[in-house]
């Protein structure tokens, strides 16, 4: 295959890992103004959860994506009622909690699965490869593109064409007038948390296609999330699409034409950004 | 109040007893921690070093109002600048190692600054971040002069000047100490400053002040930098202590963890930043002997609870409490 | 009559700090002759490396279990402490354990990094101390560190000397972890290799925590060589075994280190991992007779085959009591050094004895991955006796 060709699938794929990783915690901050720097350990939960019903149970892996979604998607609505809720409006104070809930939710998914890696699991039909112009390339690679896809068209409709979305810009661009136009923020907020912690947990166990389970994973994902935030830009779809292309262009890029500096690259991008265009490159002016 | 004119001498007595806490505290510090085993001397060493990194951290956060996630990378490069010094230059003279690291520090923070700066509100968060970051992969990287992730070992404490001097736990825990009280009233002082108040409204309201004609950038950035010579103090004391320095001295999860020490203590207080490190310290250190796999559980606990719960901090808490019952004995 | 009342309260005050800071008893210094001696175990339970910590107390606990607890008339009590994968809290608790608890051994901490930090003040004590997997040959010249199972070179050569000699590869092109170990091993079976006569075309650095070895393996199909010399952490190798077979690579596999490949992984992976040949020190199947009695007990104990972290830490609890029955419970420096250095044992990884250096001497296995009655499992192709680092 040509070699190009095989850079670019690489790059979307990684990309595409990344669009579904960062869609929700771009959800989150747009909505709620909150940095969840928990949102990597809900990836993790959910890989994990989706591991114990795939994997230990030998039950559908889709149920198992559904699954990892849910249970994050829970655990936000606890994070969301029962202490954040309480701390209305403080958005430094919500951040530093998030970083508290990383050393409890890490600590206790090594308690319930154990420290150990867990290889990578996913759908028995996405086991093989594709053969794409000749050359054998993996099919839950090609999965995770398709699934990006379809989220990232869902989610688009979702911001553009629906009422709902038209009441998360609402509440993301002007609150005041949001509220005072009757929209009820608080319940649009908890949604936006869930919703963004679903997709978390669901891309844990999409993802884990690829790499598999491991507790130090959530830090190594939060990072890249913050990555493609920084670059593309915070509350919309389209921000972190640009975002996690770039990112996927970097990596797959970078790896093969400067191989020594790949993790220096995404840092030099991230600061570039930062300095030309602070709230990234198709962020909202929050 | 309606009291009759004190004595002076009742006047002296008075000022003592309401300064109890500071008493009783500089009392155990200089007396009776040197009595104790000394791995305890080594404990109050690395709390009083992540003391004045947390202080250092206060004056960004609790003054100039910036979040930061980066603060660690000063500290980090201070130890490695005093810690390659030391181990590939074998230059054997504290002095001149406490100089390379703040001054490295320092010029970092200054660079940083600048690109910290552009960032309005949670954003400094994100570039602070980043700017860690870059200098993490960069240590881990560069092989050659950092020893990577490994980290520099072999960190001698180096000497002193005085002919005859051998340093121990004991010496070097008195050094910190003195280090600290420096470090301690220099922040004080400037919090106190003119320049100070001037952060503080800034922090409060940042677009009135620049109506008021303040250059806030400047003040902020000032500000910035001291922060960063000052954790680059603790840097430097903090690779002597541990005879290493690793590329996770200067990572996110540290600057996270001296975080957490000024939330705990109490925000835009500098002494609330010094309680908050003995606090955290000291609860990862005991906690950790009760359960070698399950502390993170009590430190994050503890955590999400102060700032539920005591969101001032533990150490303002306290002092607001010291400060009712003396006026309640009416002193 | 105001100057004593204060006089009366500072020194209240005092008192009261005083009996805060809790009982400063003579604690600390090990006892050499009588009384209960304290092993200790400082590994990591928390951070990256915390996939080690159980494992390592198990293979300790079933060793102390084996004898009740006892050697030589004493008891034995055992302290663990989390080094949390960082070198400052290591150094901390090491502290700890000797002067408070007062430990005559510490096994770990595991990473080299972390023991370069914590040996030197060990040495300073007098507290002797034991790798887990293998150190630098340069720490022997702080004199109380047992250099277990070997030094960093053995999780290389024997591989490196299969590969050039056996196999006849002459070319070969490496991928590493970009950290510290995945450059020592790496670069290390580069230079065997080429010592042999053999050549390392290309070396490519993949950062920790790559999932996506693409760009990687992209560069790999245009290369051509007569074997690829990989070595990453447990949770890339997986990936990039998976992707390799995906990517319809083909060219065999060599790998220093290949413990990081648990009999686990095998277990349940061996169709994506089969095809590499790795630098074993241990696997469950190794046909030892101290080995066979060992797995039987151990998979009755804890319902697990063991792998090398556990059984590494048996040996070195083992190597502990042997010595201490030769000094009839003595835990003194000297005498125990001595002790251990007089040691030849038979040990689940074959028979082992100690160089003056305190360079343990150990078998090295070349493994490659085979179906076995049904199970992925190591297979040994090839047996190194004891084989000694040339450096020294």
């Amino acid at each position: 295959m040509n070699i190009v060709l095989l850079n670019i699938l690489n790059a979307i794929s990684y990309g595409a890992i990344l669009f579904l990783l960062a869609s929700g915690f771009s959800l989150i901050f747009g909505v709620m103004g909150v940095l969840n720097l928990s949102h990597g350990a809900l990836y993790v939960v959910g890989a994990y959860i989706g591991w114990t019903t795939a994997v230990a149970h030998g039950i559908s892996f889709w149920l198992g994506a559904l699954a990892g979604g849910l249970v994050a998607g829970l655990i936000s609505l606890i994070m969301e009622a029962g202490f954040f809720r309480r701390l209305y409006k403080q958005l430094n104070e919500q951040m530093l909690l998030t970083f508290g809930f990383v050393y409890i939710l890490d600590n206790l998914s090594r308690w319930i699965w154990g420290p150990s890696y867990r290889a990578p699991f996913t759908s028995p039909a996405l086991s093989g490869s594709f053969a794409i112009l000749g050359s054998p390339y993996p099919a839950v690679r090609i999965a995770i593109i398709l699934i990006g896809i379809v989220i990232a068209v869902g989610l688009w409709w979702l911001q553009d064409k629906t009422r709902a979305g038209a009441m998360i810009r609402a509440g993301m661009d002007d609150k005041e007038t949001a509220v005072a136009l009757g929209i009820n923020l608080p319940l649009v907020a908890t949604v936006a948390f869930f919703v963004g912690s679903f997709l978390a947990g669901f891309a844990g166990v999409i993802g884990a296609g690829v790499t598999g389970v491991y507790p130090e994973m959530s830090m190594s994902v939060m990072l890249l999330v913050l990555a493609v935030i920084i670059i593309g830009g915070v509350g919309s779809v389209q921000g972190t699409l640009v975002g996690a292309g770039i990112l996927g262009a970097i990596d797959a890029f970078g790896k093969a034409l400067f191989p020594d500096y790949a993790m220096f690259t995404v840092y030099l991008a991230m600061i570039i950004v930062l300095l030309v265009k602070p709230s990234g490159i198709l962020g909202r002016q929050v | 109040m309606g009291r009759e004119p004190a004595s002076s001498e009742k006047q002296g007595l008075l000022k003592v007893i309401r300064l109890a806490p500071q008493f009783l505290i500089l009392l155990l510090l200089i007396f009776l921690i040197p009595l104790e085993p000394t791995y305890i001397q080594s404990l109050a060493t690395k709390i009083l070093i992540f003391a004045i990194f947390a202080m250092s951290l206060d004056l960004i956060i609790g003054y100039a109002g910036i979040m930061s996630l980066g603060h660690a990378a000063f500290f980090g490069a201070a130890g490695y600048g005093a810690g390659i010094l030391a181990v590939r230059f074998s230059i054997d003279n504290i002095w001149l190692g406490l100089a390379s690291g703040i001054l490295l520090a320092t010029f970092i923070a200054a660079v940083f600054g600048i690109i910290a700066l552009q960032a309005k509100g949670i954003y400094s968060i994100l570039i602070t971040f980043a700017l860690g970051q870059l200098l993490y992969s960069l240590a881990t990287k560069w092989r050659s002069v950092t020893n990577g992730d490994y980290g520099l070992w072999g960190v001698p404490l180096p000497a002193l000047g005085l002919s005859g001097f051998e340093w121990n736990g004991t010496y070097y825990y008195y050094f910190v100490f003195l280090a600290f009280l420096v470090c301690y009233l220099c922040l004080y002082r400037l919090v106190k400053s003119p320049f100070g108040k001037s952060l503080q409204g800034i922090r409060e309201g940042e677009s009135r002040m620049r109506a008021l004609g303040y250059n806030t950038w400047l003040f902020k950035y000032v500000a910035f930098v001291i922060a960063g010579m000052f954790a680059g103090v603790a840097g430097v004391l903090f690779a002597y202590h541990s005879g290493i320095i690793t590329p996770g001295d200067l990572a996110v999860m540290n600057s996270g963890f001296v975080m957490l020490m000024v939330i705990a203590g109490g925000i835009g207080t500098i002494y609330g930043a010094a309680i908050g490190a003995a606090l955290i310290i000291t609860i990862q250190y005991y906690a950790g002997i009760l359960t070698a796999d399950r502390w993170p559980l009590i430190l994050g606990g503890v955590f999400v609870l102060t700032i539920m719960y005591a969101r001032a901090g533990v150490g303002v808490y306290f002092y607001s409490l010291w400060k009712r019952a003396l006026v309640r004995w009416k002193f | 009559m105001k100057q004593s009342r204060l006089l009366v309260i500072v020194g209240i005050a005092l008192l009261g700090s005083f009996l805060l800071t809790g009982p400063r008893l003579a604690t600390g210094a090990q006892q050499t002759q009588g009384g209960p001696i304290k092993l200790g175990v400082l590994i990591d339970f928390t951070g990256p490396m915390s996939f080690a910590g159980q494992p390592v107390v198990d293979g300790v606990k079933m060793r102390l279990e084996e004898v009740g607890y006892k050697v030589a008339g004493r008891t034995i009590e055992l302290v663990v402490e989390d080094s949390a994968t960082d070198a400052s809290i290591a150094v901390e608790k090491a502290k700890k354990m000797v002067e408070k608890d007062g430990v005559s051994f510490i096994i770990g901490p595991m990473i080299s990094g972390m023991r370069m930090a914590v040996i030197p003040y060990l040495a300073k004590q007098k507290i002797l101390t034991s790798a887990i997997h293998a150190d630098p040959l340069e720490s022997s010249k702080f004199g109380n560190n047992l250099i277990f199972p070997s030094t960093l070179t053995m999780d290389s050569l024997p591989v490196a000397e299969y590969a050039s000699k056996v196999l006849g590869y002459r070319t070969a092109t490496c991928i590493g972890a970009d950290y510290n170990a995945g450059h020592e091993y790496i670069d290390t079976l580069a230079k065997q290799f080429e010592s042999m006569g053999g050549k390392a075309i290309q070396k490519q650095w993949a950062p920790l925590g790559t999932m996506d070895w693409a760009p990687y393996l992209t560069n790999l199909k245009k290369t051509t060589a007569d074997c690829v010399a990989v070595w990453t952490i447990d949770s890339d190798i997986v990936p990039f075994m998976q992707q390799y077979k995906t990517f319809g690579l083909t060219m065999p596999l060599i790998m220093p280190q290949a413990n990081v490949i648990t009999s686990a992984i095998v277990a349940e992976k061996g169709e994506s991992v089969k095809g590499i040949i790795g630098n074993i020190t241990y696997h469950w199947g190794l046909d030892y007779p101290a080995n066979k009695k060992y797995v039987a007990d151990f998979k009755a104990r804890y319902k697990r085959l063991p792998e090398h972290h556990e059984t590494h830490s048996y040996i070195i609890t083992s190597m502990f009591l042997a010595g201490l029955e030769k000094t009839k419970g003595d835990t003194s420096f000297d005498k125990l050094k001595k002790a251990i250095l007089s040691l030849k044992m038979d040990t689940p990884e074959g028979p082992i004895s100690i160089d003056p250096n305190m360079v343990v001497r150990a078998n090295k296995h070349v493994c490659d991955i085979q179906k076995v009655n049904g199970v992925w499992v190591w297979h040994t192709l090839k047996t190194y006796v004891q084989p000694k680092d040339p450096a020294y």
